[in-house]
């Protein structure tokens, strides 16, 4: 039997988030489907955050953004992960409404999409337990790692970049997972990301020339690929990120 | 729907592509609570399903033949006690090695799946013997397209007390359900009456029978309503595909470009059961050679049993395959003889008149091939900037496929027209499925009794047969038997009120009907004439794609075809859009995909990827109008034709942008991203 729960602070949501079998919702658009075609048992609780003050917040402070766990994706304050592009490429106008930032990168349940500009932003993921308190660890360790049974994600903060591009490959445009990609970000803290499937691996690439920032994501995404026309085709969305934060607008 | 005190049925389904059955095992499954009952192939021993063969067991008995192959239906009083009892269900089963490779099903040793062979059905035509000196020999393939409907397959079956059960389904064909219903469970016709839920689309995907007749079979086992309702991932697997072709091709031409000899052996995968796998290969054979003339020809078409999921009837219906393979050999032959594809069409095309190349039939009631292919190529470009990073092309395929149920079979429709009251009343069983056969008919009607309000009644299989919503048939069929009732009643109307009669005379009429019932078989088929009429479909399209990823944009497809007359005219758009945007998807991503065991891995539209509308780019639909003289108001079926040419325009243009083969569809494969890199 499920169990629904409000709790209306970050503590007694981290003490629901503790127990055996407790599922946390943020936006809820990974859960439900799963929820309705799971084959193993089901959770014991459902943990609801809609009633934590904190979790709909955002905050920017020193070029960084911070945003509460049921900040949507949609929320003017996420548009940093999509640059000029916009998120027309991330699902649909009505899963950005409901979609959290926090739950996308947290969730085991989905596709990963905002990994790759998070990383590129030099992001960081905040939470908690009810044991331990509260931790923040970068989120290129969460998307390696996950986040541990029973810790509860509260917020990511991300630093504010002058300019983002994300080159990927996928089957559509849109509503495609991406199978190859490359996001770049220019500004304090910034750096980039390669994604190679299921992969999500930051690049530190400063503030070097093109065929120096090429090498360096050619050689991060070496250590996971190992078909030549694939790395060929990550080295010239490569060259293409560059390009576009350098020379012209990215489209 | 729902009805109070319904039970709920669940499907168990094979997990292996092939095995020796031994049965199942209900005793945990029975302990789950809620749990009614669990029916298998052992309560209804013998019985068999199939629209045109009968060899599909209700459940699988002794053998299993495909991956998700129905084994046991689990009925309980809720529908999550059903599923839990479908996870408890244990099936007995010992894999057996599968057959998998359509084009090894006809060596001798290779395993057994059919009933008596490996051969569902085989046409052959030669005639001529000639050879041009140019030889373009191709290898072409095309893939597992499933209907994707937009409503799931749901039913509910309700016993009556007068003995008889109501199933309510969403369906192409309410008596087609019938007769397969009650011959697989041996009921008596009056036993069953089926009505027509009249949702969800179809495309082909609801031509074969899936929970019909497990959810009858278990409201007359346990005497109470059932209800079944299929997820998305279950509808994937419940339903036929598109049948996957490969084709070997070889054409001859003279060094001028014209075609002079077009030879094929072409191998469609069945899948388990043989479906609608007879006249679908059928329909691939007569129209291999596209409208093109040829001095000879000699063209083999197989379907074979395999142990994949079974392939039937699908939008199209064999003539999108044979389209692809006849337009992309057009156009590696103009690759071979450095000639602009457009050109070389003009060249070789027929002209209304001359005969189709495989069946000898006289191309006439359409307009004329290079008539089409000029209005494809007319007046609209596409301007977008081209990107930097994309390489443009622009393809163009010419389609043909018939109208109506051809070769000499009934295809017959009634319709009863009934004026009383001021009102005009049509009742019919022909299938809404969301294709507009419903407005046509108001239209056809109303034409006829023009100022009175006319009201389409949608009857259950109590009312005599109107086809099924198949073959695009329903604006001829049902109709051609509304406006022959019609006229009938409205000659009826001219002799009691005077041919210039007004609405308000009719009112006064008062309850007196006046009724007249149709049924129309017409325009008759033979061996000499075998297809009724002729779908004539052209498609330009444009697309960029990505130098380094391959990624397609398709930026605008133009669509032209000639539908006789529109009788709805928005509507006729409407279904040329679709059909467009369905061989978009069909071209570059959708695909039913096995493994190299026979499992079905797709679950869901998470990975069997539709086109959305951002993805379609500009879709351009211009109707031409060439009355046909044998049809009413001379308007043909349009459904299939947009379905037929557009995924080899799309492929076209991508070979246009690339310069590669492009032999297979859909494009977007590994071998597609390799080639780009």
């Amino acid at each position: 039997m499920t169990v629904d729960v409000y709790p209306s602070t970050w503590s007694e949501a981290a003490a629901h988030a503790g127990t055996a079998g407790a599922v946390v919702i943020a936006g809820g658009t990974g859960v439900q489907p799963w929820l309705s075609v799971r084959t193993d048992p089901p959770p014991t609780a459902l943990v609801h955050l809609a009633r934590v003050p904190e979790a709909r917040q955002w905050d920017r402070a020193d070029g960084t953004v911070t945003l509460g766990s049921l900040v949507t994706v949609d929320n003017l304050a996420a548009a940093i992960c999509f640059g000029t592009e916009g998120a027309g490429w991330f699902a649909t106008p009505a899963v950005r409404r409901r979609a959290t930032v926090v739950g996308n990168v947290v969730s085991a349940l989905g596709p990963r999409e905002l990994g790759a500009p998070l990383l590129a932003l030099g992001a960081r993921l905040h939470g908690r337990t009810d044991a331990s308190g509260p931790w923040t660890r970068p989120v290129a360790e969460i998307l390696c790692d996950g986040i541990p049974a029973g810790h509860l994600a509260t917020g990511v903060t991300a630093n504010i970049p002058e300019r983002l591009v994300y080159q990927r490959m996928s089957a559509r445009r849109r509503l495609s997972r991406v199978e190859l990609g490359v996001c770049g970000a220019q500004g304090p803290g910034c750096g980039a990301a390669v994604v190679i499937g299921a992969s999500m691996l930051p690049v530190e690439t400063g503030v070097g020339r093109g065929d120096e920032f090429v090498a360096a994501i050619r050689t991060q995404a070496m250590t996971v690929l190992r078909d030549p026309g694939r790395l060929a085709t990550v080295t010239e969305l490569a060259a293409r990120v560059h390009r576009d934060l350098h020379t012209r607008s990215e489209t | 729907m729902h009805t109070a005190g319904e039970l709920h049925a669940v499907t168990v389904r094979s997990p292996t592509a092939s095995a020796v059955l031994f049965g199942v095992d209900s005793t945990e499954a029975m302990r789950q609570p809620g749990a009614v009952a669990v029916l298998s192939g052992s309560d209804i021993p013998g019985r068999r399903l199939g629209s045109k063969s009968v060899d599909q067991p209700v459940f699988a008995d002794g053998v299993v033949r495909y991956h998700g192959e129905p084994v046991a239906l689990v009925i309980a009083e809720s529908a999550r006690s059903a599923h839990d009892m479908a996870r408890s269900l244990r099936i007995d089963l010992t894999p057996t090695s599968a057959l998998l490779d359509p084009a090894a099903a006809l060596d001798p040793d290779a395993p057994g799946v059919g009933p008596d062979s490996n051969l569902v059905a085989r046409h052959h035509t030669r005639r001529g013997a000639r050879r041009g000196e140019i030889v373009i020999r191709r290898r072409w393939r095309t893939g597992r397209q499933d209907a994707a409907f937009l409503a799931p397959e749901a039913a509910l079956a309700q016993p009556h007390p007068d003995g008889t059960v109501h199933l309510t389904v969403a369906t192409q064909d309410i008596h087609a359900d019938h007769a397969q219903i009650t011959r697989a469970l041996g009921l008596d016709p009056e036993q069953l009456v089926v009505h027509n839920s009249g949702i969800g689309g179809a495309f082909g995907g609801r031509e074969d029978i899936t929970l019909h007749a497990h959810v009858v079979l278990a409201a007359l086992h346990t005497g109470r309503p059932v209800r079944m309702a299929y997820s998305r991932r279950e509808s994937l697997t419940g339903h036929p595909s598109r049948h996957p072709m490969v084709s070997d091709v070889e054409l001859t031409c003279l060094p001028d470009g014209r075609f002079v000899s077009l030879t094929t052996r072409t191998v469609l995968d069945g899948g388990a059961y043989a479906s609608t796998s007879a006249p679908v290969s059928a329909i691939v054979h007569d129209f291999t050679a596209g409208m093109y003339r040829f001095d000879a020809v000699d063209i083999d078409t197989r379907v074979v049993y395999t142990n994949h999921p079974p392939a039937g009837a699908m939008r199209g219906f064999g003539a999108t395959q044979a389209c692809f393979l006849i337009e992309s050999t057009v156009d590696a032959a103009a690759a071979v003889l450095d000639v602009d594809p457009v050109e070389l069409r003009r060249r070789n095309l027929l002209h209304c008149g001359e005969p189709l190349a495989v069946t000898g039939q006289v191309l006439d009631g359409c307009v004329d091939p290079h008539d089409l292919l000029d209005a494809v190529l007319t007046g609209i470009v596409c301007d977008a900037v081209p990107h930097p990073d994309r390489r443009r092309g622009t393809g163009v395929a010419l389609g043909i496929k018939s109208a109506g149920l051809g070769h000499g079979k009934a295809d017959p429709a009634t319709v009863a027209v009934t004026v009383s009251g001021g009102q005009v009343q049509v009742h019919t069983s022909a299938a809404e499925v969301g294709q507009g056969v419903t407005d046509t008919v108001r239209r056809i009607v109303g034409a006829q009794l023009p100022g009175l309000p006319v009201t389409v009644v949608a009857m259950p299989t109590t009312f005599p047969t109107a086809g099924g919503s198949k073959a695009s048939r329903q604006t001829m069929a049902t109709g051609g038997a509304a406006h022959r009732a019609a006229a009938e009643v409205r000659s009826q109307l001219d002799a009691a009120l005077g041919a210039g009669w007004t609405p308000a005379m009719v009112v006064d009429l008062g309850s007196r009907a006046i009724v007249h019932q149709v049924t129309y078989d017409g325009p008759q088929t033979s061996p000499q004439q075998p297809h009724k009429a002729f779908q004539l479909v052209a498609h330009r399209s444009t697309v960029d794609v990505d130098t380094a990823t391959g990624q397609i944009d398709v930026l605008q497809v133009v669509c032209v075809q000639d539908c006789g007359r529109a009788i709805d005219p928005v509507a006729v758009q409407e279904q040329l859009v679709g059909g467009t945007a369905q061989g978009i998807g069909f071209a570059l991503w959708e695909e039913r995909r096995v493994d190299a065991d026979g499992v079905q891995t797709t679950t869901g539209f998470g990975d069997y990827l539709l086109p959305t509308s951002v993805d379609v780019g500009e879709v351009i639909a211009l109707v031409l109008e060439v009355p046909h003289p044998g049809l009413t108001w001379g308007a043909k079926g349009i459904g299939e034709g947009p379905l037929v040419s557009s995924p080899a325009a799309v492929a076209a243009a991508v070979r246009a942008a690339t310069g590669q083969p492009v032999a297979a569809i859909p494009i977007w494969t590994d071998a597609h991203q390799r080639a780009a890199s």
